[in-house]
């Protein structure tokens, strides 16, 4: 029973990300360190050819992965952080920049119908655009640019948090932020705070989001030029009238 | 002695070739008279053979090697633990330490009427914006406790008292998150003096939200604790832990520690021995393997469900008297039901083989 508890266990381990394991060290013996994308080891990939896995020799890690049985989550996430508007139409690929040229972030894309089950995960070079190539997944599987949402992000020294940076999709100059629950909510608001030295300030008035009308859709704003490059952002939002509020809250830095 | 078995093996072989010649004899020869010496020859032989003085002193040497042998086998396994046995237990517990594998939340919404935090670093409050500060408290609460994740490999103590849970934590930290409708809020530990607020939420909109973070208890000396009062039960579930222990200093500072047991029984599965625990009575789990367990609340204080593999353990009325209650090796060979399946399953293939064997001849 020892013996079999032990080798299962560590077994399970293993072979559970054999597959992206392989690719990931394939990639650290052939090419340089820095080609390598922060692919998610949890991610058990979805076996068919848009499974989730690394591509163009290790540019990204993008594809479907398959469900694993767990707790809804109660908190609500940032999903979409952008400026302009994402475009699938005009080509077969998109070109994506930091909207912090001068720092090195990491994107993710989310599929943010339930039960969609995509993820991208790839990484922004200081002052290089990420070129996401469209044909192998995106287009195959007839994703829109409304089913993705897109966003930047750093690891705050020190503090143990994520920072999120929006990412420059090439049209238009809004920044549009998508914020996902497990639920469809009623109401929800939104405010903000200075971000001063990685800590937020007090936060403004509570301002009302339009909710969505359907459970597959985010919940949707757009920061205007006043608020400033580094801001707080917490948005609340509840699923029934009296029933308990989610929340969330982030720290941006938008480099305008 | 070889020589002894040297002739006796030559005498057999000879008594072989006066048999084959006599029946030579009778039926190729026809010689009568020669078949008869032949087997009288041969008859001799046999009863020289049997005649011939027992190797005594030789068999009762190999016989006293065997038997050396088995009870050394029997006194070994008799004294030895064996390792990574099947526990099950149940137990109603005032408090116990832990150790989880990874980060875990500690309180998924929990609704509290009080919460006091001690050993932070810092705590960010919506209308006041992130600060230092070492501690604050929160009474008189409407509100929720939003989640206590505690980070990944800290040691947890909790104390469960009616009405109230306490966590301590070492060498690691946690954070937390509180929704606020209303509440009196204090802060302590920034410039040394006391910030007191009144929370209050407006009618319909979103509550305040109070977020705090743990210093790395790692190097410090006191750890970081949280109360919280609640009406509400309050329970863990599948919580993956990589050691378990059920005592407390009582009282503080005096060195002397005291079980958290209130009483529990448990088995031991490979051998099928109970455990019954009475108030008071230690428990001490050695070399646990990676298990999940269970909190449920029990009436005023908590019940812990455990169903995982430990290398020892030991039970008794005292610390001083702790007995260890491992199965040894000689026990688990004698009760295990895995095992007796085996000696079984080979006596009967041996006796089965054995029967074919006679029936073939």
């Amino acid at each position: 029973m020892y013996w079999n508890y032990l080798f299962s266990h560590n077994l399970e381990n293993i072979m559970k990300n054999w597959k992206l394991t392989l690719q990931l060290l394939a990639g650290l013996v052939c090419g340089s360190a820095a080609a390598i994308p922060p692919c998610d080891g949890k991610l058990k990939a979805d076996s068919n050819l848009t499974g989730y896995t690394v591509r163009e020799k290790g540019v990204r890690c993008e594809g479907f992965y398959i469900a694993k049985v767990s707790k809804n989550p109660r908190d609500l996430a940032l999903v979409g952080l952008t400026r302009g508007d994402l475009d699938f139409d005009s080509g077969s690929r998109v070109v994506l920049r930091s909207s912090l040229p001068g720092r090195t972030i990491s994107i993710r894309g989310v599929g943010m119908a339930e039960k969609t089950y995509y993820r991208l995960d790839g990484i922004i070079r200081r002052g290089h655009p990420f070129y996401w190539q469209l044909d192998d997944v995106v287009k195959k599987r007839k994703l829109r640019a409304n089913d993705i949402g897109l966003s930047g992000f750093y690891e705050s020294q020190g503090r143990d948090e994520q920072i999120f940076v929006p990412i420059d999709v090439g049209v238009g100059e809004k920044i549009r932020v998508k914020i996902i629950g497990s639920e469809l909510f009623v109401e929800a608001y939104w405010r903000h705070s200075s971000l001063t030295d990685g800590k937020c300030g007090a936060m403004a008035e509570w301002s009302e989001i339009k909710p969505p009308a359907y459970e597959s859709r985010p919940l949707e704003l757009i920061l205007s030029g006043t608020i400033g490059p580094e801001l707080c952002m917490e948005v609340s939002a509840r699923p029934t009238k009296g029933s308990g509020w989610r929340t969330g809250r982030w720290k941006i830095k938008s480099g305008q | 002695m070889n020589r002894d078995c040297g002739s006796r093996r030559q005498l057999e072989q000879a008594r072989s070739e006066r048999v084959n010649k006599a029946v030579r004899a009778l039926l190729v020869d026809n010689d009568v008279e020669i078949a008869n010496q032949h087997l009288d020859w041969a008859e001799t032989a046999a009863r020289a053979a049997q005649a011939a003085p027992p190797k005594v002193i030789h068999r009762a040497y190999v016989a006293s090697i065997i038997l050396l042998f088995c009870l050394s086998a029997i006194a070994l396994s008799g004294s030895l633990n064996k390792p990574a046995n099947p526990v099950k237990l149940m137990m109603r517990v005032d408090g116990v330490q832990l150790k989880a594998i990874g980060a875990w939340n500690a309180v998924d919404d929990l609704s509290g009427s009080r919460i006091v935090a001690q050993g932070l670093a810092e705590i960010g409050i919506s209308g006041m914006g992130d600060r230092l500060a070492n501690e604050f408290r929160l009474t008189d609460l409407n509100g929720r406790i939003n989640k206590i994740m505690v980070s990944k490999g800290a040691n947890v103590e909790l104390e469960f008292r009616p009405n109230r849970i306490s966590l301590f934590v070492r060498d690691g930290t946690l954070s937390g998150k509180v929704s606020v409708v209303g509440g009196k809020l204090s802060l302590g530990g920034i410039d040394s003096q006391e910030i007191h607020r009144d929370l209050k939420a407006s009618d319909g909109m979103p509550p305040e939200t109070i977020r705090f973070f743990g210093k790395h208890s790692g190097q410090k000396a006191i750890p970081i604790r949280v109360d919280i009062n609640t009406p509400t039960p309050w329970q863990v579930s599948d919580l993956i832990v990589a050691s378990l222990a059920f005592s407390r200093e009582d009282p503080r500072g005096s060195g002397k520690f005291a079980s958290t047991v209130l009483d529990g029984k448990g088995e031991l599965l490979e051998i099928n021995r109970s455990i019954i625990l009475r108030d008071a009575d230690w428990l001490k789990l050695d070399g646990v393997s990676p298990t999940r367990i269970n909190i449920v609340p029990d009436g005023e204080r908590a019940k812990i469900g455990f169903n995982g593999i430990v290398d020892r353990i030991y039970a008794g009325t005292t610390e001083k008297t702790l007995r260890n209650i491992t199965p040894t090796w000689f026990e688990y060979l004698v009760k295990s039901q895995v095992v007796e399946i085996f000696w079984t399953a080979l006596i009967f293939l041996w006796a089965l083989a054995w029967k074919f064997r006679g029936l073939l001849r």
